[in-house]
């Protein structure tokens, strides 16, 4: 299988945070969630990944391409990108970014985007700086499907929006990877929404990349156990990642193959494994 | 590239719409200052566009999409001297119908300058916007839309007092010196505009960092 995207030792320093040597592959045809608390780097691992700031080393091969060489301008064509704050001219309309994304991308189809603005109820002609949030990140997601890319790349694209529109997006991004070159690598604060349609998630805290998995077998491989705080620790210490004390008992995040059937085990989701690799023991 | 000029003219059309009947206003009055201050006032436009471009956070959205830095920095002169371009022409056929019909010596002193000093006056001052546009448009890459304003004002306000006056005074000087201002501000403009958006594309990556 080929990668979307492959990335190798990418790391970024400036005062007060590096990105730390993040190596991860986002294999064709899959969607991939870049998950981390606010400031991990998710949002500087995407602007590497479209060398829109310079690395301090590593390397990354986007469809192929080396981000760094001449030849990813053209890539560029491929690849559809929705920024947290979307980032529109303050005082261009939907009706204006048509005109202009046709100039910008050779493969820009007019008529798609009008049915996205259409289905995203935008107004044509109503100024980007008047948008709703929600209404900004529907016009950038309708500009980055309309240009017939291969690769999606999102960052906090679904935030903002209501529940309703989100799912409808997620849908969207579900119809875009049937084909089978169309990948997705897509940051969210809504592990929910990556935990619906992710197959690999990878989890950045603190500018490293804590582990990338696929979603399955990260949800085959833990699992949550709650029980009284005194019989934690007869659980296998290779076992436990990490431990909530309350007043009524503990939680626990476990490695699921590392522990007796004895204790009651339950599923754990994307959001606890996230939590309690980080902020577990802390929690005591 | 186009659709950044596009982009950028969209702006001036909606958002400046007030500078630019200004401009107009300039250019078509009878009087050479102000016409001379309308051709300088172009090399402003960037100015304006940079900053909303930093307004709305444009370039983070624009290092995503399929354009180049040189796209970027060179679409900036292309407004730029699009709008030297179309104050020039209007402000030059003002002045010549004015002189044909003889108004301007009734208003201005230099009314009794003939056509071909007033030709070459005029590139006295296009030559002049392109080198203000140069200087300006590197420190404003460099420093931000807020102080690069505020450097390009005062770099602009100095450079067009001093080059007004001389060549409002132009009529008591031989009219070879007029020609040779003119062709020193137009070779300067050449060397420094090429020069220019070499330093601004190297200052955009710089950037990037």
């Amino acid at each position: 299988m080929k990668n979307a995207i492959e990335v190798r030792g990418l790391t970024k320093k400036y005062d007060g945070f590096t990105l730390d040597n993040v190596s991860f592959d986002l294999p064709e045809g899959c969607i991939m969630g870049l998950i981390g608390e606010n400031g991990a780097g998710k949002s500087t691992t995407i602007r590497l990944i479209m060398d829109a700031i310079k690395r301090d080393a590593g390397s990354v091969m986007v469809l192929g391409c080396d981000n760094e060489s001449d030849a990813f301008r053209d890539i560029k064509e491929d690849i559809g990108v929705v920024l947290d704050e979307a980032y529109f001219p303050e005082y261009i309309t939907p009706a204006f970014a048509d005109k202009m994304m046709a100039l910008t991308y050779k493969r820009w189809d007019s008529a798609k985007y009008n049915g996205y603005i259409d289905e995203f109820r935008l107004p044509r002609d109503k100024q980007f700086k008047d948008f709703s949030r929600g209404m900004k990140m529907k016009l950038a997601i309708a500009v980055a499907l309309s240009h017939d890319p291969k690769l999606l790349i999102l960052d906090e694209a679904t935030s903002g929006l209501d529940p309703i529109i989100r799912d409808e997006i997620l849908d969207m991004f579900n119809e875009f990877t049937r084909e089978p070159d169309h990948s997705i690598l897509l940051s969210s604060h809504i592990v929910s929404d990556l935990e619906k349609i992710c197959d690999y998630i990878a989890f950045i805290h603190q500018g490293r990349l804590i582990f990338c998995e696929e979603k399955d077998a990260l949800l085959d491989e833990y699992a949550m156990v709650k029980c009284a705080g005194e019989q934690v620790d007869d659980l296998p210490e290779e076992a436990l990642i990490g431990a909530k004390y309350g007043k009524y008992g503990a939680e626990c995040l476990v490695r699921r193959d590392m522990v007796s059937e004895a204790f009651e085990m339950e599923r754990a989701g994307i959001e606890d494994i996230m939590l309690y690799m980080v902020k577990g023991d802390g929690l005591k | 590239m186009r659709a950044l000029i596009l982009k950028d003219t969209f702006i001036l059309k909606n958002q400046m719409r007030f500078f630019m009947i200004l401009m107009l206003f300039f250019a078509l009055m009878p009087n050479m200052f102000m016409q001379g201050f309308s051709v300088v006032y172009g090399a402003l436009i960037p100015v304006s566009v940079l900053a909303y471009d930093e307004r709305s956070k444009w370039n983070q959205l624009a290092a995503m999409m399929p354009y180049t830095e040189r796209d970027m920095v060179v679409s900036k002169y292309l407004v730029g001297l699009m709008a030297v371009a179309v104050s020039s022409v209007i402000a030059i056929a003002a002045r010549m119908i004015y002189i044909v019909t003889g108004l301007s010596a009734s208003i201005d002193d230099i009314g009794k300058m003939d056509i071909p000093a007033c030709l070459i006056s005029f590139l006295a001052m296009i030559g002049a916007a392109i080198i203000i546009m140069s200087v300006n448009i590197p420190l404003l890459i460099k420093l931000g839309a807020e102080k690069g304003r505020l450097a390009y004002l005062v770099i602009t306000v100095v450079f067009t007092l001093v080059l007004i006056s001389v060549v409002t005074n132009v009529g008591e000087l031989p009219a070879i010196n007029l020609s040779v201002i003119a062709a020193v501000m137009i070779v300067l403009a050449a060397v420094m505009l090429p020069l220019s958006m070499n330093i601004s594309g190297k200052l955009y990556d710089k950037e990037r960092q």
